[in-house]
């Protein structure tokens, strides 16, 4: 296994130079130049951006800019926001903790309501229990997350006071935000583990089971589920790095601070630095939570080895 | 009362005893009619303690109170105001720092940390005679030395400042320290926009030592200044706190009282989002909102809880600037014929709930040197425009829309953020003959693409601004094809005036220039204007005594006070 990891990892970093690469290239051949972009609230003369330019060393040949990028990065310096002159490691761990308390969160929702749902269906198939909750999880992906949001701060914030609307602080901050984001993820769980649990509960084990005379508990949770959850883990492997990337609408709605937000401001402003950290960031977390959901097929389905 | 009461007698007793017994008689009167006098004056103060509470609360500013914003920005990128040319950067900081001059919104200029100053009548010079007294957040004293190694920062490379370096480039050449309360500042060319430029955050002076100890790039994380607030904590992308400075003594007489603020704290919270920020203001959990969208702006106007705030803006309102280069709009014809057509008042009933007032020029009417003479230029007329295109040779095709040698009279309109209003001037165009093609892009392809000037007719370019030097970003030749001049003409007359209008130091002078430029420009029909742009702001009830600054966007915070 331990080899397995550090395999794994190796692998990750000729991904990780051909992320930053291609975003580094990128970049630059979008239109949108990141002085004139900084002067444009309150206009500045031709000259003056040229200046800017200059500075950021904008103007120099880009291979030079491409090696000075990749010397500081193999450094593990991911150089300076061109708007807050901040280093970019810096600003992006000061956003990360907000953004992974409302990824977790969010995966909590998605996951029990996702998995309730689709283990109610799957043992009631055909019924009206099926029915309604499949058309609660479509709801669930359907509603437009900014929408949901406001709705949500309409309803518990304003007119029952019992949460409050924007903003960090603790649990009570946490849950608005959190369901808006965890519900779309949700209708896509209940979706998968209903098909898995059918296929599962189909075989011959689940069969032998209660033949065996193991409670429906038993047969359903200790035996059903924990097989039908192996497509299920690699689905929320995969939502998790989504919503680490992509949390900003759910951010801007509530004002939560994210890393996000920090993605989108930079893009819009092209902020170049932190648009490849960020980029980089993202690719590495993927990496990561794939090995977790690899490993963990490990743990839920022994027949799995890894050399 | 008592208290001033014996003391008089007593000083009246002295000087009777000095002048003899025998006006013993006499000082029975005098104090009778004192003692009646006094009482009299101690019952007309004391009078209104009984009137109700609400009337004496709206009248007596109280200590104490937080401020709470909410503020519409996604980030604030950095808490250097000689570095940063983001207007909410400059919202939170002006709490914190203190210019050497301030201007009211009738254009009159203030004393502020210089409590006078002479400007030499050829304009390379300005001298400054500085408060004594006022110091830094840190405790180190502000002086000319101060004031010489800000200005010397705003232009150093090093800085990259965004906004004051761009400004003094050109023409600032250099400070001198005479002594500790004098300081002269020398220009190569004389800059007419100067003194409002120096009133303004972004000319604010910051400490020395501060940029000394935290170095240039931590400085805009640890803001140190005059101000009659401190910075606090600054939480990336959540909020900024500030409390007050209590060894405040140096507020500018333009402000109604002295001595420190008010507020005991003012925090400013992020919320990008308008409708949560409306909410969050409906909930108490903000009590000032720095920007609220037209709909929320009629409601909350409506209601007695909220005092709405509704502030016209100088700079240039929201026009559209046109490409001068592209045919169709490279004929003069044209690009009248789009300003007769457009029904400016229709939009702004439709989008905006008739809350701003039609722009008819390159300047908003509250700017300095407005020229109210634009606004006979154009007026809406479909009949003038159909006109206009008949003899230029645009004939009506088939589909309604206007042909001339075998080209349609079709322009493309580049759009960021939304295309409301394009949409609606769409629709307008198309009832005299022209097809508007819309184009919504990210805010940096839509600059790119009006730079090069290759594909766009018409891009959007309001820039807020105190000024009217404004005008030379948006249409001097020498910011064709690289700034955001993007009308690609060629007229050297206007050139010429707008330089002479930057130059001039004297205001009677500026407008000359000014007012011949704006008339030139909309001669020329490069800009269509559509609205003037007006800061919609709204705040709780008992949000006392808020007026703004001359750009209309940030109120100053000094005076405000909050009552129960």
């Amino acid at each position: 296994m331990g080899r397995f990891i550090i395999g794994r990892l190796l692998a990750s970093i000729p991904v990780l130079l051909g992320v930053a690469t291609i975003v580094f290239f990128l970049m630059r051949i979008l239109p949108g130049d990141p002085a004139k972009l900084m002067l444009y609230e309150t206009g500045a003369s031709a000259a003056d951006i040229e200046k800017l330019r200059q500075q950021l060393g904008l103007n120099d040949p880009i291979y030079i800019q491409y090696w000075d990028y990749l010397s500081s990065i193999s450094h593990g310096d991911l150089g300076q926001s061109f708007y807050t002159k901040q280093n970019v490691t810096t600003m992006l761990a000061a956003q990360l903790p907000s953004t992974i308390e409302l990824t977790v969160a969010s995966m909590v929702v998605s996951t029990l309501v996702g998995v309730a749902l689709g283990v109610l269906s799957a043992i009631r198939q055909h019924s009206w229990i099926d029915a309604v909750s499949m058309v609660v999880a479509l709801t669930g992906v359907s509603l437009p997350s900014f929408w949901l949001g406001l709705m949500l701060i309409l309803l518990f914030s304003l007119k029952l006071r019992l949460l409050p609307s924007v903003g960090t602080g603790g649990l009570a901050h946490l849950v608005l935000p959190a369901v808006t984001l965890g519900l779309g993820g949700a209708a896509i769980v209940a979706r998968l583990v209903r098909s898995s649990m059918l296929e599962v509960l189909r075989q011959e084990y689940v069969v032998t089971a209660r033949a065996k005379g193991l409670s429906a508990y038993s047969v359903t949770v200790g035996h059903a589920l924990r097989n039908a959850l192996i497509p299920t883990v690699t689905i929320l492997g995969l939502q998790f790095g989504y919503l680490l990337g992509g949390t900003v609408v759910v951010e801007s709605v509530f004002s939560r601070p994210g890393i996000g937000r920090v993605a989108v401001t930079a893009i819009t402003g092209r902020d170049f630095n932190v648009i490849q950290g960020w980029a980089l960031f993202v690719a590495f977390a993927y990496i990561v939570v794939n090995l977790l959901v690899d490993i963990s097929y490990a743990w839920l389905d022994p027949r799995v080895r890894y050399a | 009362m008592a208290i001033g009461l014996s003391q008089l007698e007593g000083e009246m007793e002295r000087r009777d005893r000095m002048r003899g017994e025998g006006a013993e008689q006499q000082r029975l009167n005098r104090r009778t009619v004192l003692r009646a006098g006094l009482a009299g004056v101690g019952m007309a103060v004391a009078g209104p303690l009984w009137l109700p509470k609400v009337a004496r609360a709206a009248n007596a500013p109280v200590s104490g109170g937080d401020l709470v914003v909410g503020v519409a920005t996604s980030y604030i990128d950095v808490l250097d105001p000689n570095v940063t040319a983001q207007t909410v950067a400059h919202e939170v900081m002006m709490p914190m720092f203190d210019t050497l001059v301030y201007q009211d919104r009738q254009g009159k200029f203030w004393p502020g940390l210089a409590k006078a100053w002479t400007i030499a009548p050829n304009g390379l010079s300005y001298t400054f005679t500085l408060q004594s007294g006022v110091t830094f957040h840190d405790g180190t004293p502000f002086d000319a030395a101060a004031v010489k190694f800000n200005f010397d920062r705003m232009v150093a490379s090093a800085t990259k400042s965004r906004l004051a370096g761009p400004r003094l480039s050109g023409f600032y050449q250099s400070s001198q320290v005479v002594d500790p309360h004098t300081v002269i500042i020398k220009f190569q060319q004389p800059n007419g926009s100067f003194m409002t430029d120096l009133s303004q955050d972004f000319m604010a002076m910051l400490s020395p030592a501060a940029v000394q100890k935290y170095g240039p790039d931590g400085i805009g994380q640890h803001p140190v200044g005059t101000g009659p607030f401190k910075f606090v904590e600054w939480v990336q992308n959540s909020h900024i706190k500030v409390t007050r400075n209590d060894a405040y003594r140096w507020a500018s007489p333009m402000f109604t009282h002295q001595g420190p603020a008010y507020l005991n704290t003012i925090t400013y919270n992020i919320i990008p989002d308008n409708g949560a920020r409306t909410a969050a203001l409906q909930a108490g959990e903000i009590n000032f909102d720095d920007d609220v969208p037209t709909i929320d702006f009629i409601s909350l106007k409506n209601d007695p809880s909220y005092k709405t705030y509704d502030i016209e803006q100088p700079g240039i309102p929201y026009v559209y600037m046109i490409n001068t280069k592209r045919p169709p709009t490279a004929e003069l014809a044209v690009r009248q014929a789009i300003n007769y057509a457009v029904d400016k008042k229709t939009i702004i009933q439709t989008l905006y709930q008739g809350l701003y007032t039609p722009a008819y020029g390159p300047l908003s009417p509250v700017t300095f040197a407005y020229n109210p003479e634009v606004e006979t230029l154009y007026p809406f007329s479909t009949s003038k425009a159909e006109q206009l295109l008949e003899s230029a040779g645009w004939k009506v095709g088939s589909d309604g829309i206007r042909v001339k040698n075998g080209q349609r009279l079709e322009i493309n309109h580049y759009v960021f953020t939304d295309t409301n209003v394009a949409q609606a001037m769409q629709a307008q165009l198309k009832t005299v003959g022209i097809k508007s093609n819309i184009t919504l892009l990210d805010v940096g392809a839509v600059n790119e693409a009006a730079t090069r000037g290759e594909v766009t007719n018409l891009a959007p370019l309001p820039f807020r601004d105190a000024d009217p030097s404004v005008l030379s970003v948006a249409l001097s030749i020498k910011n064709v094809g690289k700034g955001f001049a993007w009308t690609f003409h060629n007229d050297h007359v206007l050139d010429n005036e707008l330089t002479l209008g930057q130059a001039a130091t004297d205001p009677a002078q500026r407008k000359v220039h000014y007012f011949k430029a704006q008339m030139l420009a909309m001669q020329d029909a490069l800009l269509i204007p559509i609205y003037n742009e007006a800061g919609l702001q709204a705040s709780a009830a008992r949000v006392q005594n808020v007026t703004f600054d001359v750009k209309g966007v940030d109120p100053w915070t000094y005076d405000i006070w909050l009552s129960h």
